[in-house]
């Protein structure tokens, strides 16, 4: 899959985080488990404040995946759900900013029910690669926004991947 | 969404890849390796498939070596918890008192143990058989609250030809595996029929109330049930409780652990 290069300026994602073994509930794409609830809580406090705020956008909605040393020992994710903000002046209480660094982001859409397949492996080791490109730190973006249909519309369903990336020296 | 028989093996590859160190560093990322799989996509298949994340197994396995060593060595605590990967003996007493309820000291002065509070290593079996012949049993009722037969310690045996010959009966046969609580280490098999068959000199054996757990299978016995039910069905309870009571009957078997004697109705 050949991916579209974004260049992304400093963008604000306002939001909850989530650190540790996220399938301990429940393994599916579900709202059993710490993502799925993650997203609730994220989901509750938009429909109570953040859609009302200015400074915040439904454009896209990000689950964004981070690596830590605990992650390739243990299992151990740092997983962020939230939205865009166009501030960080720290007037909502309660949510965190996370803030994507500038750079050059590999964009790859996917479709229908490759969105639960193993698209990272093949991200990884083909992909990328084949693109002359590599990951530039361990973070993994997914994007959302109104492709995005619904678990029980998942054939209809686009999802965004972005994964920040380093050309690889020729 | 149910596994397919390529994500059991591959489940399968990454435990066999972990059981054959368990002694030695080995993470996540090299089950995912072992697997074929990227780190986060294996952990999210390894719990549909085992009902646990894979840190989990990693944990409760190298308990179960733990436990183990503790009853057939004279090896000092200190150095097991190191043996099985533990940073610390700390670390270790904390989660081996977490996950058995009791302080490896005691575990070792109470010797022995059921074997079934021992998580054994999972295989393809055990996973084709929780997945495809397996049913969980929400709520069930609970067994006859008196049960009449006959009864050994130790295995079943041939207790149901015994029960049969002796009573000229074919009626349904409840078997019943108990261990008593003040005889660590030691088990009764019991076979025997809901109603009484009026024949001179069989035993009886009341049934407690509470909270049953249940599964109906088919094919398996019964210590692969116990198995089953101790580890992936109650996998979430915290200690692992000992099961008292295991009773089959036909495909159906249920347990009932010995902390919820105390929900009787």
């Amino acid at each position: 899959m050949q991916p579209t290069i974004l260049t992304l300026e400093r963008v604000v994602l306002l939001g909850y985080s989530f650190y540790g073994d996220p399938f301990t509930q429940s393994a599916g794409w579900t709202e059993e488990n710490e993502i799925g609830r993650l997203w609730q809580r994220f989901m509750k406090f938009w429909e109570i404040e953040g859609k009302e705020n200015p400074s915040l956008s439904d454009r896209y909605w990000y689950e964004i995946h981070t690596d830590t040393p605990e992650t390739t020992e243990k299992g151990f994710f740092d997983v962020f759900v939230g939205a865009e903000s166009s501030n960080m002046d720290g007037s909502i209480p309660g949510p965190l900013y996370k803030v994507l660094p500038t750079g050059d982001y590999a964009l790859f859409t996917l479709k229908g029910k490759d969105i639960f397949g193993d698209w990272f492996q093949s991200m990884m080791e083909k992909w990328l690669p084949d693109a002359g490109l590599k990951q530039r730190f361990p973070m993994l973006i997914q994007r959302y926004d109104d492709r995005f249909k619904g678990m029980d519309r998942i054939d209809e369903s686009e999802l965004d991947i972005l994964v920040p990336v380093l050309r690889n020296e020729a | 969404m149910k596994p397919d028989p390529y994500q059991i093996e591959a489940v399968c590859r990454a435990i066999d890849r972990f059981e054959s160190s368990l002694r030695e560093d080995c993470s996540v990322q090299n089950m995912a390796d072992a697997a074929c799989y990227s780190l986060f996509h294996f952990c999210r298949v390894f719990a549909s498939v085992t009902h646990l994340t894979p840190y989990q197994y990693m944990l409760r396995r190298r308990l179960a070596q733990a436990a183990l060593d503790l009853q057939a060595t004279d090896e000092n605590i200190s150095r097991i918890a190191l043996d099985c990967c533990f940073n610390s003996p700390e670390t270790f007493s904390r989660a081996f008192n977490r996950y058995f309820g009791m302080l490896p000291s005691r575990w070792r002065s109470d010797t022995p143990h059921p074997s079934s509070l021992i998580m054994p290593a999972f295989d393809y079996a055990l996973l084709d058989l929780l997945h495809n012949d397996l049913t969980v049993i929400e709520n069930p009722d609970p067994p006859p609250g008196r049960l009449y037969g006959i009864m050994n310690p130790g295995d079943f045996d041939d207790l149901e030809r015994m029960l049969r010959m002796i009573t000229g009966k074919d009626d349904p046969v409840w078997f019943v595996r108990w261990y008593p609580g003040e005889l660590p280490g030691e088990w009764f098999s019991f076979v025997g029929f809901e109603r009484s068959p009026e024949t001179e000199g069989l035993a009886s054996i009341d049934l407690p109330h509470g909270g049953w757990s249940a599964i109906e299978m088919q094919g398996g016995t019964l210590d692969l049930a116990e198995i089953l039910l101790q580890h992936v069905v109650l996998a979430d309870r915290v200690p692992v409780m000992p099961i008292e009571y295991a009773v089959k009957i036909q495909n159906r078997v249920m347990a009932l652990n010995l902390n919820e004697l105390t929900d009787s109705v």
